[in-house]
């Protein structure tokens, strides 16, 4: 599995990253480079998830205004910067899919299809593929959410513990349950 | 009902960095904080609340 860079930060660039914070909290014009460093990837969180590419620039634009906001809160305790704006992503997400009444998308590499589908079966063919996207939507949202993390968006799974507010080896355990519910819902229809 | 989108095209790291703009996003943080630090906006809010209150335990 590949790294993700912002997780997984060097002592030296953490403690950089905490005294931006810090002086960030005194002063929130301080906060432009936690800015400029998170924004590419928390636009993308939110892309995957809006069908509308304006409306994902305008939800990433509120979430750095919360996290400003929310800022004088943040103790670092082990959780990084990273997955607390990811949990403020998560949060203005569903805040916009109640204020819009719309729905929210999924968006899939057809390459990690064939990576799931691997999990479920062992031999695949295009028909058991596009089955396969047929009853994602029939997974509940906190298990949608899981395999999308964690098929799509390759994330460790401590990562993804720290987004959904679960232990690392909750999140594992949470995760392989939402692929039985996909093998099951995949071997019923 | 989901949407579900295969292999849709994403934007690359140029034109998101060339969307970036940290000035917009400190205004909009100011703005929020001028409304809540307004003293009419809590004089509206009382003031709803308390009709709110009459309306329904006073009045009707």
């Amino acid at each position: 599995m590949s790294t993700n860079a912002l997780y997984h930060q060097s002592p030296v660039r953490l403690q950089e990253e905490l005294s931006i914070i810090e002086k960030a909290k005194l002063n929130p014009a301080h906060f432009g480079p936690l800015y400029s460093r998170y924004h590419e990837s928390i636009f993308r969180y939110i892309f995957r998830r809006v069908d509308d590419i304006e409306a994902a620039y305008d939800i990433t634009s509120q979430v750095f205004v919360k996290a400003i906001g929310a800022l004088p809160k943040f103790e670092y305790r082990g959780v990084p910067f990273s997955s607390w704006l990811f949990r403020i992503a998560k949060s203005e997400l569903y805040q916009f899919f109640r204020d819009k009444q719309t729905n929210r998308t999924v968006s899939i590499d057809s390459v990690r299809v064939v990576q799931v589908m691997d999990e479920l079966l062992e031999d695949h063919s295009d028909a058991d593929r596009a089955k396969l996207l047929k009853i994602l939507p029939l997974l509940r949202e906190d298990q949608l959410q899981l395999i999308e993390m964690r098929f799509f968006e390759k994330r460790s799974f401590k990562e993804i513990g720290e987004i959904m507010d679960l232990t690392e080896n909750n999140a594992k355990v949470k995760t392989f349950r939402a692929l039985i519910k996909l093998k099951q819902l995949f071997n019923k229809k | 009902m989901i949407k579900i989108i295969v292999d849709r095209k994403e934007p690359d790291s140029h034109s998101i960095k060339n969307r970036q703009d940290f000035q917009k996003v400190l205004k909009m943080y100011e703005k929020q904080i001028r409304l809540f630090y307004n003293p009419w906006f809590y004089g509206a809010v009382g003031f709803s609340s308390l009709l709110l209150f009459l309306l329904n335990y006073v009045i009707i």
